[in-house]
């Protein structure tokens, strides 16, 4: 651990019933302090690249997972993923792309552009706390990785 | 060509009757003349012989004498001889020793020489005889004889035979004549026949025969002939006739093809017409229905945007209602009393049955859409994998389950693995919850296509209301009773109806139910 305030997990999502229910399930399993939220892509890449507002944060303190929702406003999640693989400086970074349909379009799209994992957000909680959960994996992986 | 060809039988006949009528009796009758002739000379010279021996024998003396007046006395006496013009006398040697001439212009010749005793000369016949006396020759005498007289009874005797030819010609062109026609007149008889035929072009005219010889034979010829050609006349005119019944037959009968034809012709047109209406007609409907099919191209696209659109948009808040709902439940449910729990519960079972209708209609609506991808599928194999699935969200459910080896089928896995789903989990559903459920699965095949079935002994349905059974959202249970969003046998019909398969049910109330579906063999495969 290189700093004790770094930013585990970027959640890129801009609605805020799925922030709390997400930050809720964080909560749950110890996750919530590190956690980072960005409501929009452009926001999502200001804070990835150290621009804009984010120009002071060390963008070599990258976070260790993105939870990146596929609709939003400004730059869309799609976009997100396109510039996080294609930048040299965040492709190693897993991306997890949170969506609430099972649009084979969206899915071929994400993985086309090198995404590492998928969860469909379900209607029921209970089964969106275990799918958040389950990022736990990366979690561990990049943990035990030096 | 010898001019004799032109001539008419008639003319050819009295012609070779004449001409050789006129041979014969002309060298008849030359012979006759030549034959008179020489008969007229010999006469000539035996009576001059006879003269010159009387005149020789009465000269015996006078010669013996050597009197030459006596000689010549007896020399005069010729002039009672007309013929005798010249009369002399020569001694043994030869030499003349007086002579007797009628006319003085006369000469006397030469003594012939002693072989030679007459000789014509020119209009005379000289003659010597030798004059003997006791058989000892004692002197010749020779004659001048005029042969004039003898050459006018010549003449005389051609004269005669001349006219006496003349005459028998006459009568032998007149025989002539008369006897051609026995010949000439059958055969110009049969010209006349011929021609008569040949201008009237009647072949039942005959030839009367009148003779029994090579003309009657012609005759015959020429009425077998005639006959013939009759024959073939009549034969032609019966094929003409016939020809001319056909070709009026045939005309009838193409003027009656004609008509059928330009009646057909008309149908035709009319056809053509009626076909150019539906042609115009098509293609109106074809514009209308480029225009419908782009405004359902259109309204895909719409409706893909309205499904993409109610996966994010509508879920979401579902997601927030459950959520929070839970957050409630957990954060304060002990400040609230069950009624209050149970109202939160009710909250989140219908945003969740909400949610799973959405899903529902998400899954039903990309069906249209969505490809099939054909290949073989093992369907035994399908099944258990469908029912391990089962299993594992439905725990503590025991299945027996009565399959046979299930033909294998030709379709999109993926989506018949839904059907499966389907039909297995609703046969699960709406069976009595007891030990374990039995279902059958079975398989028999078709002509083109494969049947398929799946029967449980469950709570069945009543076979009237069987045209709801795969109408979308129409159920025959209160959800209260059993689960589900009426959609999974809709569903179902659409991916069969997809891959040109049937589906259909049987079902009694409390007894079960049966559920077929069919799925054509060896579809694009």
């Amino acid at each position: 651990m290189d700093n004790k305030n770094a930013i585990e997990i970027l959640l890129v999502e801009d609605n805020p019933n799925d922030i709390a229910l997400t930050l809720r399930a964080f909560k749950k399993h110890n996750l919530l302090n590190k956690v980072h939220v960005v409501e929009d892509g452009e926001e999502a890449l200001e804070f990835l690249f150290a621009t804009g507002k984010y120009s002071s944060r060390d963008i070599n303190n990258n976070p260790k997972v993105i939870l990146l929702d596929l609709k939003l406003p400004k730059v869309d999640g799609l976009e997100v993923l396109r510039r996080v693989k294609s930048d040299d400086r965040t492709k190693k970074i897993p991306v997890v792309v949170l969506t609430s349909s099972r649009e084979e379009q969206d899915m071929v799209e994400s993985y086309r552009l090198g995404v590492n994992s998928f969860i469909v957000k379900p209607v029921n909680i209970d089964k969106f706390i275990d799918a958040v959960n389950k990022l736990r994996y990366y979690w561990l992986l990049l943990n035990e990785t030096p | 060509m010898n001019p004799f060809n032109s001539f008419s039988i008639k003319n050819k006949l009295i012609a070779i009757i004449l001409t050789v009528t006129f041979l014969t009796t002309g060298i008849g009758f030359a012979l006759v003349v030549i034959n008179e002739i020489n008969h007229m000379k010999e006469d000539l010279i035996e009576k001059s012989n006879l003269t010159a021996k009387m005149m020789g024998e009465y000269c015996v003396a006078p010669i013996v004498f050597n009197d030459v007046d006596g000689i010549q006395e007896i020399l005069k006496k010729i002039n009672s001889l007309p013929n005798v013009i010249t009369a002399s006398v020569y001694d043994v040697n030869g030499a003349l020793m007086t002579s007797y001439r009628k006319n003085d212009d006369l000469k006397i010749h030469e003594m012939l020489k002693q072989n030679v005793k007459a000789t014509f000369k020119g209009d005379y016949l000289h003659f010597h005889r030798s004059i003997d006396n006791n058989g000892e020759n004692i002197g010749t005498i020779g004659l001048f004889v005029s042969t004039t007289q003898m050459e006018k009874e010549i003449y005389s005797s051609i004269q005669t035979m001349l006219l006496l030819l003349a005459c028998l010609i006459t009568l032998s062109y007149f025989l002539a004549t008369s006897f051609q026609k026995i010949i000439s007149k059958p055969i110009n008889s049969l010209r006349m026949v011929t021609k008569s035929i040949s201008s009237s072009v009647d072949y039942s005219i005959r030839a009367t025969k009148t003779t029994n010889d090579e003309i009657g034979g012609l005759y015959d010829d020429f009425n077998d002939l005639i006959e013939q050609i009759q024959f073939q006349q009549e034969a032609k005119d019966k094929a003409e006739e016939k020809l001319r019944e056909h070709s009026v037959n045939l005309e009838n009968e193409v003027q009656k093809r004609t008509i059928d034809l330009s009646k057909q012709m008309e149908e035709v047109e009319q056809l053509n017409q009626a076909m150019l209406n539906l042609m115009e007609d098509q293609r109106i409907t074809n514009e209308t229905l480029s225009t419908t099919s782009h405004q359902l191209r259109e309204t895909n696209k719409e409706l893909e945007a309205f499904a993409y659109s109610v996966s994010h948009d509508l879920r979401a808040p579902l997601r927030a209602i459950d959520g929070f709902a839970e957050m409630l439940f957990e954060d304060y449910g002990e400040k609230l009393d069950a009624e209050g729990q149970h109202q939160i519960d009710v909250i989140q079972q219908s945003a969740r049955s909400m949610g799973a209708l959405i899903d529902g209609l998400l899954k039903f609506s990309r069906l249209g859409r969505k490809g099939l991808h054909y290949s073989r599928i093992e369907m035994f194999d399908l099944v258990k994998d469908v029912l391990e699935q089962i299993k594992l969200t439905s725990s503590g459910i025991k299945i027996d389950l009565r399959m046979t080896d299930l033909l294998p089928a030709n379709g999109d896995r993926t989506l018949i693995k839904e059907v499966l789903a389907n039909l297995l989990s609703n046969a699960v559903k709406y069976s009595k919850q007891d030990d374990s459920i039995p279902i059958t699965i079975g398989s028999r095949t078709e002509k083109t296509e494969n049947v398929y079935f799946v029967k449980d002994n469950g709570v069945g349905f009543d076979m009237k209301y069987v045209d709801k059974l795969f109408k979308v959202f129409q159920r025959l249970h209160k959800p209260a009773d059993y689960e589900g969003t009426g959609i999974g046998l809709a569903l179902v019909q659409r991916i069969i109806y997809r891959h040109g398969g049937r589906v259909w049910a049987e079902g009694i109330v409390n007894e079960g139910a049966t559920f077929y579906f069919t799925l054509p063999k060896e579809k694009d495969a």
